[in-house]
């Protein structure tokens, strides 16, 4: 299900799966830790693979069900 | 004038909420609680804007990570973050599970769906006790909130002045004030989160805060702190809508999708989140003396910001919690009347709701000054509880012959060992307590249900569809 894969499995991917890759990035902004800035980055990506979801898949659904 | 204008706006908050509690009786319980089902997509929003920025937000999130640094930091942002995505794909089929069931609390659906009395007290017990960390956690922060203040009091002072508060908001508000008086607290918390953010990174320098931060915390996770950050965000992202006082919100929306296109835009309104760790790291930085970690905040604020200033932000702590104390015993009633006591004369259910209440605020006040906790972890104990009722969810709403006394053995068995090992402080290695229960809650509910099938086993709620002439009116 291509939905689910954007809208679920992305997102935590995104945000738990990849944290072993980001904690060892020692890359900062302004000395932020790369971690928070990773998630910060999610607060925007994670709306947006669910704006997908909507767009492309569940706003077709009839307003009952 | 920190505590003039801290009490002027805790009585101002008083007022509204009895004004709008003038002219509506007890009875449209059912009315409030869900709404009739009617809130479009906008309230919808800022009835999640409500759950959370809340004073474990404003106070425990950079108390967690003055006393952990990032570990803690990640895990908070990143369970909040991914609960929405769950919520998108599990809410429209909860609230489908509402219209069918007419269901106003949790255990409702499970009744609903199993017609198991048996089951049914199980989730509503374990509900209700695991609900104690919560309260706890927002005593814990009225106190800080008043320490903050100037109020030098000793603890057991501050819980008194804290108790006191909470049993006139809610005894004089009733149940109608939370809804009326969030909305204050949310424009006073965002407003107050914001200020601080600014004041501190204005004071400092964000490049200058987080170098000196810096010296004092890791900017990396060794393994075990690693492997708890991500077992904690899966496993609470899982429980995040199962909260007692949660799944009405569910129940308000107009339609399932109502609730998808909400669901879209929350990950967007933790873009606050960011003032809160650059207060936490200036905090970190200034080597200040505190008493508990959990002070952060309010040292970080005290430190900033003018006296009146300082008054909003300690107002906007308290009312916080206050407003979620209230909406706990809010949502208490309905489980005592409709789940526990629903074999007793509506008199005595209300007098038992109403000791329950009473009981269950007692009981938080005494665990706040017999075990003062990191804020966070009280996060993570009510949590242990909480997301073990996900299995039972999943049985509900998409598989069949699911045996509902495996339900109740997969529930009782993780609740116990979870509670068990972290009375014990057992260390599994990293790994969150909660979720290493929940994977032998979930073989437990399988197993069990292959052992001895249901007999007759109920359709899942996916499958169901709601005709427009089932709707409730």
């Amino acid at each position: 299900m291509l939905r689910i894969l954007i809208g679920l499995v992305l997102p935590f991917v995104g945000v738990i799966g990849l944290i072993p890759f980001t904690n060892g990035v020692t890359w900062t902004l302004w000395n932020i830790p790369f971690l928070y800035l990773w998630i910060f980055a999610w607060f925007i990506l994670t709306s947006v693979c669910l704006a997908i979801c909507w767009l492309c898949f569940d706003r077709h659904r009839p307003e009952t069900a | 004038m920190a505590s003039f204008v801290f009490l002027a706006i805790i009585v101002f908050s008083l007022i509204v909420a009895f004004a709008a509690m003038r002219g509506h009786n007890m009875h449209d319980l059912k009315e409030y609680l869900v709404a009739s089902r009617q809130f479009g997509g906008f309230l919808l929003f800022f009835l999640g804007v409500g759950e959370i920025y809340s004073i474990g937000t404003m106070i425990g999130f950079p108390g967690g990570i003055y006393a952990k640094g990032p570990t803690y930091g990640i895990w908070f942002l990143g369970y909040i973050l991914l609960a929405y995505p769950v919520g998108y794909f599990i809410n429209p089929l909860i609230w489908r599970a509402g219209q069918l069931y007419n269901a106003m609390t949790l255990p409702d659906l499970f009744k609903g769906h199993f017609n198991n009395r048996a089951l049914e007290l199980t989730v509503t017990i374990t509900a209700i006790l695991f609900m104690v960390p919560w309260g706890q956690l927002q005593f814990t922060g009225l106190i800080v909130a008043l320490h903050g203040l100037g109020w030098d009091l000793n603890p057991l002072a501050l819980s008194l002045i804290a108790a006191v508060l909470a049993f006139a908001y809610i005894a004089a508000s009733g149940i109608r004030a939370p809804a009326m008086v969030s909305i204050i607290k949310d424009v006073l918390l965002v407003l107050a989160l914001v200020v601080t953010g600014i004041a501190a990174a204005a004071a400092g320098g964000v490049s200058h805060i987080f170098h000196d931060a810096g010296l004092h915390v890791h900017n990396q996770m060794n393994a075990a702190q690693q492997r708890f950050s991500m077992s904690t965000m899966f496993f609470q992202a899982l429980g995040f809508y199962l909260m007692p006082f949660a799944i009405p919100n569910i129940f308000t929306a107009r339609s399932e999708q109502t609730i998808r296109k909400a669901q879209i835009f929350m990950p967007l309104y933790m873009l606050m989140y960011p003032f809160l760790v650059v207060a936490a790291y200036y905090s970190l930085g200034q080597s200040f003396h505190l008493a508990s970690p959990n002070q952060a905040f309010m040292a970080a604020a005290v430190a900033l910001l003018p006296h009146w200033l300082l008054g909003m932000v300690a107002a906007g702590a308290a009312l916080s919690g206050l407003v979620v104390l209230a909406g706990i015993s809010l949502a208490m009633g309905p489980l005592i009347t409709r789940n526990l006591l629903s074999h007793l004369p509506e008199s005595k259910q209300r007098s038992g709701a109403q000791i329950a209440i009473v009981a269950y605020l007692a009981l938080s006040i005494i665990f706040t000054l017999v075990t003062p906790s990191l804020m966070l972890t009280l996060i993570n104990t009510a949590y242990f509880g909480i997301t073990q009722f996900f299995p039972g969810l999943m049985a509900i709403l998409f598989m069949r012959r699911i045996n509902p006394y495996a339900i109740i053995a997969g529930i009782m068995v993780a609740d116990i060992l979870a509670v068990g090992m972290d009375v014990m402080h057992v260390n599994l290695d990293g790994w969150n307590i909660g979720f290493v229960c929940l994977l032998i809650n979930a073989v437990i509910v399988g197993l069990g249900s292959l052992v001895k099938r249901s007999v007759n086993s109920p359709m899942p709620v996916v499958y169901a569809r709601i005709s427009t002439a089932m709707r409730a009116p």
